[in-house]
């Protein structure tokens, strides 16, 4: 068991352009569930609309950069005017059950055969990523983390990334102690009392949307760039229920929440799988406890019953007001 | 606070126990292991084969080898590299010069007559040879049978399709449909549960030998045990601490997620059938096929849905559940023991569920994410029928089901954007009557 590599792997995944594409994918589920109390169920579908969005005009019509990304900005707006308008006047469980269904349609016809010379189909949309390897500043060269090896592009991407992060996370924190941000928080707790004082529920909760599916899409765009493609099978459910997962340990309705949560979220899961990878390569276990063909699953399950067991036994996660959470408020 | 605690004990016991009882069913799993010989120093070769897969007459897979045609291999975005002629196995071989992406392509007009590519094998083909090692690229061709059969002859199948998939649906949904009603819960690891269903008899029928009916019995009681176990210790005692739907809802999805890899972990990825009822005669009914497996499958799910809206309609149980469903208060002040009655709903909508499963994995072959992809259907269904009502449920899953196979129909070119069509008309029916086909107005607020 090489606890080096363990250790350095867990931490740099912790910090990597993963973590900080997951965080921003998590600042957007808490703008909707924490902030407004908005269930969307699809953050994948906006994450997706921002990795195609930007590497679909970028590889197959060969648009300039900030074109690509204004245009992946487009389609999360569009996703969340679509699923917003028929959803945000009824009960909340409507608005999941829309929004998990459109996350999976835009999934399913990016796998699509039909498709395949637009969206790159199963094996997703590769080839967009010049601009970013031309302007990257650290070249080839390779960085050593302790035992942990990093290459220059993965560096780029990861400071982008967590300057990303930074932004559109104060971003959040600034507009959520204005007015605006009250007016968000009325609605979650008292809808009615909103209404009464005048202000149009709908359109605030409008507004949310599309803020969270904005930054939801930036964290797309990161996770795809990262791997220099945009891989459909990445935007599934899963990806929404790992945000949610890092939402609620980090804590609801907190503007630092979904950062730490990310950073958290990720270094346990990673360790656990280096360990399990260590021991199932050195036989330390036995194989039909787990072995190299099944490790891999571990991390979901764990990520699922941590899911269930934080709403059950601490909801307001690590730094959550137990007052504010927004769940049992109603 | 005492009453708190002591329920969260309970319910860490019961989480346990539930454990516990998946773990059993774990431990008679298993996991192939798939070993790969690494070898020094070769060349990059690139080796594949052309071959033929379609169903005979007893709906058996047959694969057989494609001799005679021509595969053509380019450097991507350069020059040819060579042309080669399968051989008697249907096989093609060449080294390449370099390591890097090929495509690979099948010369269209040497595939035999009678045979086409089907839609799901891509050419040409981009493959990536790694240094020192063998890139693999297997073509498949399959019957051309759109030739012969208009359109409209081929309509009755997929409606009768498309009723098979309906009525699997529809008993899977009752059961969350009625949870629904009775709790509010929007239960998103019914899935799972379905799943369970299926895993529970393909362990017993597979892996114990127990003949496939009594394993499917078994099953259906050990899915209703389950669905009970959850309903006792998870989530009365969330109700009791009266966390919000909400809450339960995300707790329902963790659950669900947690549960499903476990199935991953345990059995792996691929599909597995039961020992029995796998290769069946088509019969000809005239303008539609279909085997006997399948038309047992429908029959029970008919005769299942049909016994519960009558047991829902005409019996005891079946009025206090509709009276919990449509106002607990005013049915405890009646003395109906609700809790009494959400645990028998829970029962019952497990029983089903794991029907559901059995004849599912029957139908399609059992796979740890069945339940999941199932579950975006049922969800469907349930909704345009109108939230927590069983009937609705029946009928939503009708439309559902039918229009996922017209869509595979109407567009034979992209069959796997089918469920899509499933989604496309739950957003718009949403737009136009939100409360559902036969919900009320003021349950869609």
């Amino acid at each position: 068991m090489n606890w080096e590599l363990i250790f350095s792997n867990a931490v740099y995944v912790a910090f990597s352009s993963s973590a900080a594409a997951y965080a921003l994918i998590a600042i957007g589920i808490n703008v909707h569930i924490g902030y407004t109390g908005l269930l969307n169920f699809g953050q994948a579908g906006f994450a997706a609309a921002g990795a195609y969005g930007m590497a679909i005009p970028l590889a197959t019509f060969g648009w300039h950069w900030t074109a690509a990304i204004g245009s992946s900005i487009f389609f999360a707006i569009l996703l969340a005017l679509l699923l917003g308008a028929p959803t945000l006047r009824l009960r909340s469980d409507y608005l999941a059950i829309v929004t998990i269904a459109a996350a999976e349609i835009i999934r399913i016809s990016m796998m699509s055969v039909r498709f395949t010379w637009l969206t790159g189909g199963t094996d997703g949309k590769k080839g967009f990523a010049d601009f970013l390897v031309d302007s990257n500043p650290f070249g080839d060269n390779r960085y050593q983390f302790f035992a942990q090896s990093v290459n220059g592009y993965s560096l780029y991407i990861t400071i982008i990334g967590w300057i990303l992060v930074a932004i559109f996370g104060s971003l959040v924190y600034f507009m959520m102690r204005g007015p605006w941000g009250r007016v968000l928080r009325g609605i979650r707790e008292d809808e009615t009392a909103v209404r009464s004082l005048g202000k149009s529920v709908t359109k605030f909760k409008m507004q949310s949307l599309v803020l969270g599916g904005v930054i939801g899409a930036v964290g797309g765009i990161i996770l795809a760039s990262e791997k220099q493609s945009a891989q459909p099978m990445e935007y599934g459910t899963t990806l929404t229920f790992f945000a949610f997962t890092i939402v609620i340990l980090g804590g609801l309705a907190t503007a630092r929440g979904p950062i730490i949560g990310a950073v958290i979220f990720w270094f346990i899961l990673q360790f656990v799988d280096n360990v399990l990878e260590q021991a199932t390569r050195n036989e330390v276990v036995p194989t039909w406890v787990v072995n190299g063909n099944n490790f891999g699953q571990v991390k979901f399950i764990l990520a699922g019953f941590a899911l269930a067991l934080l709403v059950v036994f601490r909801p307001q996660g690590i730094y959550g007001n137990k007052r504010e959470m927004s769940f049992d408020s109603r | 606070m005492r009453g708190v605690r002591e329920a969260r004990r309970q319910a860490i016991a019961r989480l346990v126990f539930a454990f516990g009882v998946t773990l059993t069913l774990v431990s008679f799993g298993g996991n192939a292991q798939a070993a790969t010989d690494e070898d020094d120093s070769r060349p990059e070769v690139i080796v594949g084969a052309v071959r033929d897969q379609y169903k005979d007459d007893a709906g058996k897979k047959v694969v057989e080898n494609v001799p005679g045609v021509e595969v053509i291999i380019t450097v991507e975005g350069g020059a040819e590299v060579t042309r080669l002629i399968t051989d008697d196995k249907g096989e093609f071989q060449t080294e390449v010069p370099d390591p890097g992406n090929y495509l690979v392509e099948i010369n269209p007009d040497t595939v035999p007559d009678g045979m086409e590519i089907v839609d799901s094998t891509k050419t040409p083909r981009t493959i990536t040879v790694n240094p020192e090692s063998q890139a693999t690229a297997i073509f498949f061709l399959g019957a051309n049978t759109t030739k012969a059969v208009s359109r409209w002859e081929l309509l009755p199948q997929a409606l009768f399709n498309g009723i098979k998939l309906a009525a699997i649906i529809a008993i899977c949904a009752i059961g969350l449909a009625l949870v629904y009603a009775t709790t509010g819960l929007s239960n998103f690891a019914h899935g799972e549960t379905v799943t369970f269903g299926a895993f529970a008899a393909w362990t017993l029928n597979v892996k114990m030998g127990v003949p496939f009916l009594i394993s499917a019995a078994i099953a259906t009681i050990l899915t209703a045990a389950v669905s009970v176990g959850m309903e006792r210790g998870v989530w009365k005692p969330m109700r009791q601490r009266r966390s919000s739907l909400t809450s339960m809802m995300i707790v329902s999805i963790g659950l669900a997620l947690g549960v499903r890899y476990i199935f991953q972990f345990v059995y792996g990825a691929r599909y597995t059938n039961y020992s029995a009822f796998g290769r069946q005669a088509t019969m000809d009914f005239g303008p539609f096929n279909a085997t006997p497996r399948t038309l047992w499958v429908m029959a029970i799910c008919v005769v299942l849905s049909v016994l519960v809206s009558a047991w829902l309609l005409y019996t005891r149980q079946g009025r206090a559940i509709r009276a919990v469903a449509d106002n607990p208060a005013l049915a405890s002040s009646t003395g109906i023991n609700s809790d009494y009655v959400i645990a028998y709903v829970w029962l019952v909508g497990g029983a089903l569920a794991g029907i559901g499963g059995i004849l599912y994995g029957l139908d399609i072959g059992v796979q740890w994410d069945m339940g999941f992809r199932l579950l975006l259907l049922i969800f469907a269904a349930v909704t345009l029928g109108g939230l927590g009502n069983p009937f609705g449920a029946i009928l939503g899953s009708l439309v559902i089901g039918i229009f996922v196979e017209l869509w595979a129909w109407l567009l034979p070119a992209a069959t796997e954007l089918k469920t899509i069509g499933a989604m496309l008309i739950l957003i718009i029916v949403l737009l136009v009557r939100p409360q559902g086909l036969l919900g009320s107005p003021e349950r869609a607020g």
